[in-house]
């Protein structure tokens, strides 16, 4: 936890993570093939810690989430990497081991809760599905199941609630019937992507105290896509800044927001309105994520970064700066600049 | 003239409507002998369409892109284009004339047998059903893929859901919702499209029926008709909105 930068070389990374991705590299292929839409993502959830995944929209956090789940598009081929959870590779495991892993030690939660549960179906069935499914239980005592599970994410009147549907309840619910589904099979890691952003504020907060007591009570492991950073600093431990396909720094969230050291993740930081800079312009990061296909070769950020230099057109070596912290700037790396919120 | 209407529809309200011009026999009476031939063939054609067309609509949108994909793609387009009269007529020479295994015309009633009656309605009814199938298997493919792209079935598979599971659970009922509409709107014109078929496979029903009245201009027995018509796409429409509330429960609270 101390800021003292000790990791030299040895990746204890690894150790005692449930989840790791290596190298994962993403391709979109057939209409007009992109390679490199995810390129050599690498990251670790460690068991019972929740890890943000963020950056702005079309970086890659969701489709790095869907290959995790194995629920990538179909025009969307993984090229290599791995991808470990508790000592399977969920890449290579084959159909049948993906089914036993989703919706049981792996539980998933998805954004816009309306569209995302089965509008015809109660919600009682499909929080049960999933017992029905990885513990085979029978109707009845997967129902009592799910009565219990509606209960754990503070819906009153559970009993009731089972039999109604999605379009009868509010968003905030149906994200409650969302993460009861998650959790209905008692999973170890739970993938949470952008759960609270179609949500009001007040229920964001609601839904996020609800996935910390869920966190605290199971132990579970979460990792949060989303780009909120607000939620980040609230909710996780650590934090995966992603940028065109690109893993640009990680780091724990303490030295992630402190001493940032990548120049994206300081323009995130900066771009977020603050109570103490009251009347002052808010800053926005210039220009927007390049459309997949048109990425610079090296540093991917390169054409919006205000330190650009020469060497930023190399491939930008993955370099530990800290313990723990991890970033992809060259020129950080060099000591040309030095980590912080002024990067 | 609206003396003459008020006259019939007092007369309706009594279940009179009048006897034909010409045979002498009331509406009512021709209508009942003539209506069961009709509705069988329809019924079974109705049948037929919803067998066929969404049994191989759901194969081939869940293997979009397969040889069953193309197969049934390519057959419901010739299923639309071809005419059902034509269709019959084919039928009937392949199955009744060149191999004997089944009558080329006339009906026989449900009280001569089920094989009886069903012997005179296949042929027939399959030619009517037809360009239904092809219709209800290319709506079936295209509402299933719409489905299979929904977040809600990305949902399923991370709980777990898959083969037929996902499929009974979470495709078939979202699928049915626009493909019910498909088939209210068709039963109708397969009751219209019965009279061309009936005429082909030489059955006398409503349709030879409704004919010889439009070409005798026998006014009460078209009034009939009409009306009977009428009645019957009212019942398949109130038909429609019942099973669309059994299916979809948005509708239910409504």
């Amino acid at each position: 936890m101390t800021a003292a930068p000790l990791a030299t070389g040895t990746a204890p990374d690894t150790a005692g993570a449930l989840l790791s991705v290596r190298g994962l590299t993403l391709d979109l292929v057939g209409g007009t093939p992109q390679p490199g839409l995810v390129q050599g993502v690498e990251f670790t959830v460690p068991k019972g810690r929740s890890v943000a995944l963020i950056g702005e929209s079309g970086c890659g956090k969701t489709l790095t989430a869907m290959a995790i789940l194995g629920l990538l598009p179909r025009a969307v081929r993984v090229v290599s990497g791995e991808i470990v959870f508790a000592g399977t590779d969920l890449l290579t495991c084959g159909p049948r081991e993906l089914r036993r892993i989703r919706g049981g030690p792996v539980g998933a939660v998805f954004q816009e809760p309306m569209s995302s549960l089965n509008p015809t179906m109660t919600v009682g069935d499909q929080i049960a599905e999933a017992r029905r499914i990885h513990f085979r239980e029978g109707r009845r005592t997967a129902r009592e199941h799910a009565r219990e599970l509606l209960d754990r994410v503070g819906i009153p009147d559970a009993r009731r609630r089972l039999d109604s549907y999605p379009h009868e309840m509010s968003g905030g619910m149906q994200q409650r019937v969302m993460i009861a589904a998650a959790i209905a099979g008692e999973p170890r890691l739970v993938v949470a992507d952008e759960p609270t952003t179609a949500l009001d504020v007040t229920i964001q907060a609601e839904i996020l105290e609800l996935l910390r007591d869920l966190r605290r009570d199971l132990g579970l492991a979460v990792l949060l896509v989303t780009h909120d950073l607000g939620v980040v600093a609230d909710f996780c431990d650590e934090v995966v800044v992603m940028y065109a396909g690109h893993v640009v720094e990680r780091a724990p969230v303490r030295d992630a927001f402190r001493t940032p050291a990548h120049p994206y993740t300081s323009a995130l930081l900066g771009s977020v309105p603050r109570s103490d800079h009251a009347r002052t312009p808010l800053q926005v990061i210039g220009g927007r994520v390049p459309p997949a296909g048109s990425f610079p070769g090296g540093c991917r950020f390169q054409p919006r970064c205000r330190h650009t230099a020469p060497a930023c057109a190399e491939p930008q070596p993955d370099t530990v700066v800290g313990s723990g912290h991890h970033t992809r700037c060259g020129r950080v790396a060099a000591g040309g600049l030095q980590p912080g919120r002024e990067l | 003239m609206v003396e003459q209407y008020l006259r019939w529809c007092g007369d309706l309200l009594r279940g009179d409507l009048g006897d034909s011009l010409f045979t002498g026999r009331s509406v009512t009476e021709t209508i009942a002998q003539a209506a069961p031939a009709t509705l069988s063939i329809t019924g079974l054609a109705i049948v037929i369409a919803v067998v066929v067309g969404v049994g191989a609509g759901l194969v081939a949108g869940l293997r979009q892109g397969s040889w069953v994909d193309r197969t049934v793609s390519t057959a419901a387009t010739l299923g639309i284009a071809m005419p059902s009269f034509w269709v019959a007529m084919l039928l009937i020479s392949a199955f009744a004339l060149s191999n004997r295994w089944l009558p080329a015309t006339g009906y026989a009633p449900l009280s001569e047998g089920l094989w009886p009656w069903l012997s005179h309605l296949i042929l027939p009814a399959t030619a009517l059903g037809l360009a239904t199938a092809a219709e209800l298997a290319r709506h079936t493919r295209g509402c299933v893929a719409d489905v299979l792209v929904r977040p809600y079935i990305r949902t399923a598979r991370a709980r777990g859901a898959a083969g037929f599971w996902l499929v009974r659970r979470h495709l078939l009922r979202n699928a049915a919702i626009p493909v019910v509409t498909v088939l209210g709107l068709q039963a109708g014109r397969l009751l219209g499209g019965a009279i061309v078929v009936e005429v082909v496979a030489g059955i006398t029903g409503l349709g030879t029926t409704a004919i010889n009245a439009v070409l005798q201009r026998d006014y009460p027995m078209i009034q009939g008709y009409v009306l009977f018509s009428a009645v019957i796409v009212v019942l398949v429409n109130l038909a429609v909105d019942l099973a669309y509330g059994w299916i979809n429960p948005k509708v239910r609270t409504a």
